[in-house]
């Protein structure tokens, strides 16, 4: 936690959980945005990416189903940007695993969030603008598909969040 | 394919920068307009209301900057996206300057083709649905049976605010600029004076509204203070309602009876049937006629008692209907949105049940365990922390 507290009292910061059933996932999507990247012992990854010297943004990683519940929601929830959901677009396990996660978080919360298939190792080419766009589920909720060898499509999936946000914004 | 060229001006001095951004916007179906005067490129604007103004806010120094001003306290022209492209380096000015209404900015020397990318972005949030969410989540909209305009004022000045309140009558539109808190100006069509201006949309309890705030950068034209105009315009609106109490819908279209005796009528009473000769509103009629506003309803209900103006068939006719349309598809768009958004939660609740059907006491428990703490607390209400500006850097470097 020593991580979070350096920077948090001297920095703008915003907040993206990343959850899903796959910690590896998570902490992949977390890699291909973040500079620094801590794993901790209790099976949560903290990223950091820096945006300027004055503004990051903190990714919380949370990877296993156990770990939802012990995850501070009613503290993140209020003032989080949004939250990313990751699962294996070729599991049924990890795709019923985040039905459940986005009913809690889409019932309780009126955050912003994204909804991520990742397709890596797909046979089949797919034009990399399918990335980039996703959909609009809800005014707050999109999905999009991502390729979790490929770090650009972690920004894609970022950028359509943080476009939700902006159209959102007063 | 675009259905129609999307129109951009640039306002920035001539160089081989420039050139080459014109050249590509051109190459990319966009009409372009350059101008390197800031009077000039203000009038274009205002004539030609392009669809995004490209600019340099250092091209003539104060003028620059004045210009941007006139861009943004201008009714007409201040919801038109602006790119600055600025050569401006330091973080915090350039987050001042997108405070400030920025759209975008580009560094200088930019590369065209990282302009052109952007100013397509740009055209994609600004399509008209995102358009009209936009700008009614900056203030706010509703009926002037509900909120007179002597309401919307005083709740402005109350929070110290500042913005547009635009009406509506349903044929006619106008708008109330506040700074901080004060009246400074007002303007409607027919009406030179700023008082009279104001006054005039005093009476006009049937209607729409809505509020955009944001900062207006103008003198105050009106000599008398807020109080005095509230204890004016309470007045006026009181004796409106009672001058119309008696009379059909100020919306109803009334035509002249044909009576050759017509002898026996004031002038007034002339004059003002002569505007009957074909069908209008009591309200069209008013706004054509050189009398004020409580005369000319004296003047027509005098008429309709001597039974020389009749209602004919026609409705309403509502010209300017844009706040009317902008009301009903903001609420179209409400509802839509969640229409969608419950479809979406109960298929989601309809597969958590058939899951917990499959899944072992564990899961399930867990899955209760996390709801819980959320549920404790009620639905909880989400308020991002980072600003526009903030939000705005953060897409500026992913699209690196």
């Amino acid at each position: 936690m020593s991580f979070l507290s350096i920077h948090k009292d001297t920095h703008r910061i915003g907040e993206i959980v990343v959850a899903g059933p796959s910690l590896p996932l998570q902490k992949r999507f977390i890699t291909h945005l973040c500079n620094e990247v801590v794993i901790t012992g209790n099976s949560t990854v903290f990223g950091r990416s820096k945006i300027t010297d004055e503004l990051q943004i903190f990714f919380y990683g949370i990877g296993e189903k156990e770990n939802y519940m012990d995850f501070a929601w009613d503290l993140v929830a209020p003032k989080m940007l949004g939250y990313v959901l990751v699962y294996n677009w070729f599991e049924g396990n990890s795709f019923a695993s985040v039905q459940n996660l986005l009913n809690m978080l889409a019932g309780h919360t009126d955050c912003h969030g994204i909804v991520v298939g990742d397709v890596a190792g797909m046979p089949i080419h797919i034009e990399p603008s399918v990335y980039e766009s996703g959909f609009s589920l809800s005014s707050k909720l999109y999905f999009a598909l991502w390729d979790s060898t490929d770090k650009a499509n972690a920004k894609s999936v970022l950028k359509i969040l943080i476009d939700s946000l902006i159209n959102h914004l007063e | 394919m675009r259905d129609q060229a999307h129109h951009i001006v640039i306002f920035d001095k001539s160089s081989l920068e420039v050139e080459r951004l014109v050249q590509l916007l051109r190459d990319n179906s966009f009409d372009v307009t350059v101008l390197s005067n800031a009077q000039d490129a203000y009038q274009f604007c205002l004539v030609s209301q392009p669809d995004l103004i490209v600019f340099d806010i250092k091209v003539a120094g104060k003028e620059g900057l004045n210009f941007y001003r006139q861009i943004k306290n201008q009714y007409s022209t201040q919801r038109i996206p602006l790119i600055l492209t600025t050569e401006e380096a330091d973080h915090n000015k350039r987050v001042e300057l997108i405070e400030m209404g920025i759209d975008d900015f580009v560094a200088k020397p930019y590369y065209a083709e990282e302009v052109v990318a952007r100013i397509i972005n740009l055209f994609q949030e600004f399509r008209p649905a995102t358009f009209i969410s936009k700008s009614v989540e900056r203030g706010f909209i509703g009926s002037l049976k509900e909120m007179t305009l002597i309401d919307l004022i005083q709740t402005m000045e109350l929070g110290k605010k500042s913005g547009v309140i635009n009406l509506n009558r349903g044929d006619k539109e106008g708008q109330i600029y506040v700074n901080r808190g004060r009246i400074v100006d007002a303007v409607v069509e027919d009406y030179d004076s700023v008082e009279r201006a104001y006054l005039h949309m005093l009476t006009w309890i049937d209607g729409t509204f809505y509020v955009i705030f944001q900062d207006v950068h103008l003198d105050s034209q009106l000599v008398s203070d807020n109080q005095a105009l509230f204890k004016e315009g309470a007045k006026i609106i009181d004796q409106w309602r009672r001058a119309i109490g008696e009379l059909p819908s100020l919306h109803t279209c009334l035509i002249a009876v044909k009576d050759e005796n017509n002898s026996a009528l004031s002038y007034p009473e002339r004059s003002m049937l002569a505007h009957f000769h074909e069908s209008r509103s009591i309200l069209q009629a008013i706004d054509v006629s050189d009398f004020d506003d409580f005369d000319g309803l004296k003047i027509i209900k005098s008429l309709l008692e001597k039974g020389l103006l009749i209602k004919t068939d026609m409705h309403r006719t509502e010209k300017n209907s844009q706040h009317l349309a902008l009301h009903h598809a903001l609420e179209t768009d409400k509802r839509d949105a969640k229409t969608k958004y419950s479809h979406i939660f109960s298929i989601f609740q309809r597969n958590k049940r058939s899951n917990a059907d499959n899944h072992g006491s564990m899961n399930d428990k867990t899955d209760e365990r996390a709801e819980s703490l959320l549920t404790q607390h009620g639905r909880i209400k989400n308020n991002v922390q980072l600003t526009k500006a903030e939000l705005l850097l953060i897409r500026q470097k992913l699209g690196k």
